[in-house]
């Protein structure tokens, strides 16, 4: 069966929060797009470039918000050494996790803006991502 | 002799008639016939592309937030010309198009479309951004405005414009070669 590829048109740029510096807490660091209609844009990460300086490995988790606030994550830990050297996790090695709304209620709902929990506070990251949508 | 191609077909943009050829505009609820004395292209070029958070003096654009339609002034045509364009946007926003004071373009009952970063991924000519400036009375030069749609704060909202401008004779009637031109849609 012949199967006809259908274009999902993406744009790339970097994570909208910019250089983050994590707070052990929950850290935004892409805002979704959304449409003039209230559409939301959906994102994969592609690129994750981390630099730690606190003396010891920090453990990166990437996920969202449910609607309740709580974070929900998405990606297997990563973890990022001390320095040197700086910490990258590049296409080829993300899995291709679409960031994405749910509006269900509370905990079954999903915000979808992209958001980091690190171990420790004070390490630098930067995010590019593929926005798909319009 | 198709009337309407070039118009809004896909492809390069190329000027709709030759040198001393007729049109037929639709302006002040009536068809009016020119003959087209000149052609000049506006190549893009930096001084087509303008910042609306700029020209509205607004600083920065929240996510969602709108610069209100603008007066272009730099797409301003004298009474006897008419402009020919298409266009595109370099920041993530939504470019929308008034004309005639408030009469929004591209524009049906039910919603007003935009061009976005997305536009030229699946119309690389812009052909469905054509849109046209006649000079004379009447208000009917190009209001634009544009919505932050990339979810951050952004501090500039850049779009350009490029295509032809054609310079007009009246005629007393409509030549029986004219081509047909929406110029604002009324």
């Amino acid at each position: 069966m012949v199967t006809t590829p259908i274009l999902r048109a993406s744009i790339r740029k970097p994570g909208s929060a910019g250089l983050v510096t994590t707070t052990a807490g929950n850290d935004l660091v892409h805002t979704l797009g959304i449409g003039r209609s209230g559409v939301v844009r959906t994102a994969i990460i592609r690129k994750v470039l981390a630099y730690n300086n606190t003396g010891g490995p920090v453990t990166l988790q990437f996920g969202t918000l449910d609607l309740a606030a709580a974070f929900v994550q998405y990606l297997p830990d990563l973890v990022a050494l001390n320095a040197p050297p700086e910490n990258s996790w590049l296409e080829e090695e993300l899995p291709a996790v679409e960031f994405s709304p749910l509006g269900l209620a509370g905990a079954l709902g999903r915000l979808g803006d992209i958001y980091l929990v690190a171990s420790a506070a004070l390490v630098l990251v930067q995010v590019e991502v593929e926005e798909y949508g319009f | 002799m198709n009337f309407v191609d070039n118009l809004y077909s896909p492809g390069p943009i190329t000027p709709i008639c030759q040198i001393k050829e007729h049109l037929a505009i639709w302006s002040e609820q009536r068809w009016i016939g020119y003959q087209v004395d000149y052609i000049e292209p506006k190549p893009r070029s930096s001084a087509f592309v303008l910042d609306l958070i700029a020209l509205a003096g607004v600083g920065v654009l929240a996510p969602n937030a709108a610069v209100a339609g603008q007066l272009i002034q730099a797409l301003q045509v004298d009474s006897q010309e008419f402009s020919h364009l298409r266009w595109f946007v370099i920041d993530d926003i939504e470019g929308q198009l008034w004309q005639l004071s408030n009469m929004a373009r591209f524009a049906g009952r039910g919603g007003q479309a935009g061009v976005n970063l997305f536009t030229p991924v699946y119309d690389p000519w812009l052909a469905t951004t054509t849109f046209w400036i006649l000079g004379g009375p009447g208000d009917k030069d190009a209001r634009i405005g544009c919505t932050n749609i990339s979810g951050a704060i952004i501090g500039q909202a850049r779009m350009g414009f490029f295509g032809y401008t054609y310079r007009l004779s009246k005629e007393e009637a409509i030549h029986p070669n004219a081509r047909y031109i929406p110029a604002q849609g009324r």
